[in-house]
């Protein structure tokens, strides 16, 4: 036993260990890298310069921050064996509210902290308690919370879109950069980084993956499973409840059709990502590569647009979704030989 | 494991009662699973919770763990009275489960697992080296040599077991209640975790043992409570322990001919299989089944039993080789064509390769009989009360839902749908694994018609001692190529225990 186990700490020291550690730690990450890079590579080849400068990721960043923000939240939802469908209903809700507050006189700010609070509360009282309390299923839950807050959104406004042009700081927000970096990718990655830290370095984000990857063992081991759950819709419907803030920002009005179907996009986004849908696998820097992955190929598309019909962009995007999930599925099959 | 160093607290007093459960009652519904049971455990204690399935245990076991809670009764730990009904209460004051399922997030690293306990609160932060260093004393102490931060699924089976046990440790708990612990491991592997209880159990840790393996309770128990139906009926004391006692007190009566084959003449081989090289295996195995014939395929788990029975039936293609049933040679990677040929399989995994969960009885035994373009439902209740009949299946009825019925009937009804189709071969993969004492005697029972009939069997299952009882003849596997062959004369435990850890036929002579 005891010679075993030193010769085991020994071989671990060496350089082959270290090589199956960066295995380990790329390994999920593998398909999404490759075909990210065949992108890069396949529109520097097409555009050349038009392509390969800073404006790219620039962009790419702007066009695709509150996107980023959305599969964020998203991806709590996923690594808690569930999903939140309701996404862009929260986030139209939040974004006519937030113009609805403006044109009454409350300061932009206190607006902001408004809706964040509200769909926090929101996510954990309906969404989370529905799904982890009371048991019932997510699909469901969210669909209905989907197809009633943008019911919602559209009743209190008729179906209009007001614009909010003459509201600076909150234009600022939405539009404003430095140096070509806007403020929206700053605020995104800004999640990023918190959601990552939780994810790894805090009780919590190891407790989400435990919930996730086996909600009886959590539970007997002393975890508290349903408030876990309940927080994860929580953050996840606060993110989008921000993300409407901020598109309204972005497009300098509150409009109660906004961004329809970009659930489904961020969906894609997280599990090109590798997170899946049995809940505990997944990381949020898959998500970021996920959110990349998708943006990339819009913004390709549009500077191509002379070339390739713009459009083709989703024809990529569920190609390549299937595709790595594919690859993901091969890997851990041969992983588990 | 808290003790000074260099004394050694091995032998405590054995008599001042710790633990106590006192008039527990549970009702599910209209089914009352204890009914004013007392249980108690004292230090350095290993106590056997004995009863067939559906008799209360693993109840009682999650009631004492705080993952299910009483409707009366109390629970007191050295007097104090305590109110459990959530497991963090039960683990704080040092009782911790090794639940029947397994409990592993797959995806996390080993250390996280074993430390799901004592995870940080939620806001506070996660040090991964922290948690490794941590993990690795537990992994030492129950002999897993593994990297602490790799995946959970990096592990070998026996050592997911074991890890698990190391997760009950990590709270440092002073009753550990296992509950089907050995269920999923191997005979080394059993060995290996006995010993680690018995030195667990010298510095003065308590367990509640739950297993259907009869001689394990024996060997290992400090005393037997017996429970039937959600009543406690008796408790056997480390001298009056022995298999017979148990099982008799467990079913209510005397149980004769536990395992019985029946004499039956053997016919022309029905089951070839020739040259058939089984996927991951090293080489190519060849055997017969005769007609009225029972064979079984021993070995360790791992060993590749399972595979050469599912590559037979069709669930996994095989890499060269026939298999032929009564002269006419199998199609291969196709369970329908190999039914057709009159080859049926009782899977492994009842829940997951079995029944359809959701369905009734008489859905899951016609299973598999349907036309694309007509389901008949005359045709599929005949066969359900057929089967219902015929296998003696407790039941409300045959459209009962298939959750209702104990795990013995929900096996029986697999293997009337496996009758249904009046097989000439059948295989079984454990068909007694998770079910009480009674309904194997029945599966037994039925084993012996089915050869009297003239099937042939081909049988793979853990408990040696169903080996010894029913086969005509034992192949042995190790490490997925046959090492030697049996008749049932020559056959004895340690001999198949020797084959199926490596040994060679030389060396035993």
């Amino acid at each position: 036993m005891q010679p075993e186990a030193e010769a085991q700490q020994t071989a671990s020291a060496g350089s082959g260990y270290l090589v199956n550690r960066a295995q380990e730690a790329i390994g999920p990450y593998i398909g999404i890298l490759l075909m990210l890079g065949a992108l890069i590579i396949l529109f520097g080849v097409l555009q050349g310069e038009d392509f390969i400068n800073w404006d790219s990721p620039k962009s790419i960043l702007a066009n695709n921050a509150i996107l980023l923000i959305l599969s964020v939240g998203l991806t709590f939802t996923l690594l808690v064996a569930g999903f939140d469908l309701s996404i862009a209903g929260v986030l139209a809700v939040s974004g006519i509210l937030v113009g609805k507050m403006l044109t009454s006189g409350v300061p932009t700010y206190l607006a902001m902290v408004i809706v964040l609070v509200g769909g926090v509360i929101f996510g954990c009282l309906v969404t989370g308690f529905a799904i982890a309390k009371l048991d019932l299923n997510f699909f469901v839950v969210t669909l209905g919370v989907l197809l009633a807050a943008r019911g919602v959104a559209l009743a209190l406004t008729n179906g209009e879109s007001k614009s909010l042009f003459e509201y600076k700081s909150l234009n600022t927000l939405g539009t404003g950069a430095v140096d070509g970096w806007s403020y929206l990718g700053f605020i995104a990655i800004g999640i990023f980084i918190a959601a990552v830290l939780v994810m790894r370095y805090t009780g919590f984000g190891r407790m989400i993956y435990a919930v996730g990857g086996n909600t009886e063992a959590a539970r007997l081991a002393g975890i508290n499973v349903v408030w876990v759950r309940i927080a994860a819709y929580g953050i996840c419907a606060g993110l989008a409840a921000f993300a409407g803030f901020l598109q309204d920002g972005y497009q300098t009005s509150a409009n109660p059709d906004t961004l329809k179907g970009i659930e489904l996009t961020a969906a894609a986004a997280v599990l090109v990502g590798g997170t899946s849908f049995v809940g505990g696998v997944g990381t949020m820097l898959g998500t970021f590569l996920g959110v990349a992955f998708i943006g990339t190929i819009k913004y390709g598309l549009i500077l191509a647009s002379s070339q390739i019909n713009q459009y083709w962009a989703d024809v990529i995007t569920g190609g390549v979704l299937v595709i790595s999930v594919g690859i993901d599925r091969y890997r851990r099959l041969r992983k588990s030989r | 494991m808290r003790r000074p160093p260099g004394r050694r607290t091995a032998f405590r007093a054995l008599t001042e009662t710790m633990l106590e459960a006192k008039q527990i009652s549970k009702t599910f519904g209209v089914t009352r699973a204890l009914v004013d049971v007392d249980f108690s455990v004292g230090a350095g204690e290993i106590v056997a919770l004995a009863g067939e399935n559906g008799s209360g245990k693993s109840t009682l076991a999650k009631i004492v763990a705080g993952a299910l809670a009483p409707d009366s009764g109390t629970i007191t730990i050295d007097g104090d009275e305590q109110r459990f009904g959530r497991p963090r209460d039960a683990l704080d004051r040092g009782i911790a489960l090794v639940a029947q399922e397994p409990t592993a997030c797959p995806d996390m690293s080993i250390a996280e697992n074993i430390l799901l306990t004592r995870l940080p609160r939620p806001l506070s932060p996660f040090n991964r080296l922290r948690y490794n260093a941590l993990a690795r004393p537990i992994l030492e102490t129950v002999e897993v040599v593994a990297d602490p931060g790799a995946p959970f699924s990096s592990l070998k089976a026996g050592d997911r077991e074991l890890v698990e046990i190391g997760k009950a440790l990590a709270s440092e708990p002073r009753y550990v209640i296992l509950d089907e612990a050995t269920s999923r491991l191997g005979e080394a592997d059993v060995a290996r975790l006995f010993r680690l209880l018995r030195r667990l159990r010298e510095q003065g840790m308590s367990f509640i043992l739950i297993t259907h393996r009869l001689p394990e309770m024996v060997e290992l128990a400090d005393r037997a409570v017996i429970l039937r139906d959600g009543r406690r009926v008796g408790e056997l004391q480390r001298e009056q322990l022995n298999e017979e006692a148990i099982a008799s007190m467990m079913v209510g009566r005397e149980l004769t001919d536990y395992y019985h084959k029946r004499t039956v003449p053997i016919g022309k081989p029905m089951l070839e299989v020739r040259d058939l090289l089984v996927e991951g295996a090293p080489e190519p195995i060849s055997f017969d089944v005769r007609a009225g014939e029972i064979v079984a395929l021993a070995g360790l788990v791992g060993a590749g039993r399972t595979e050469v029975l599912e590559t037979i039936a069709g669930g996994r293609r095989p890499h060269g080789g026939t298999v032929s049933v009564d002269g006419h040679t199998l199609p291969a990677g196709t369970p329908r064509g190999v039914i057709g040929c009159g080859v049926t399989l009782v899977p492994e995994e009842r829940h997951r390769q079995g029944l359809n969960l959701v369905s009734n009885v008489r859905e899951n035994v016609a299973m598999g009989m349907w036309s694309l373009i007509r389901a008949n439902k005359r045709r599929e209740q005949q066969a359900a009360y057929q089967s219902v009949d015929q296998m003696r299946i407790r039941t409300a009825g045959i459209e009962a839902p298939i959750r209702s019925l104990s795990g013995g009937n929900q096996q029986k009804v697999v293997i009337g749908r496996c009758l249904a189709r009046d097989p000439k071969v059948l295989l079984l993969d454990e068909p007694t694994r998770g079910i009480d004492v009674g309904a194997k005697a029945e599966v037994f029972n039925l084993i012996g018609e089915l050869v009297e009939q003239g099937r042939a069997i081909l049988l793979v299952t853990s408990d040696l001692l169903e080996v010894l009882g029913l086969a005509d003849r034992i192949l042995v596997l190790h490490e997925r190529r046959i090492v030697g062959e049996l008749s049932r004369e020559k056959a004895s435990e340690e001999r198949i225990a020797f084959l199926s850890g490596g040994g060679t036929h030389q060396d035993a002579a």
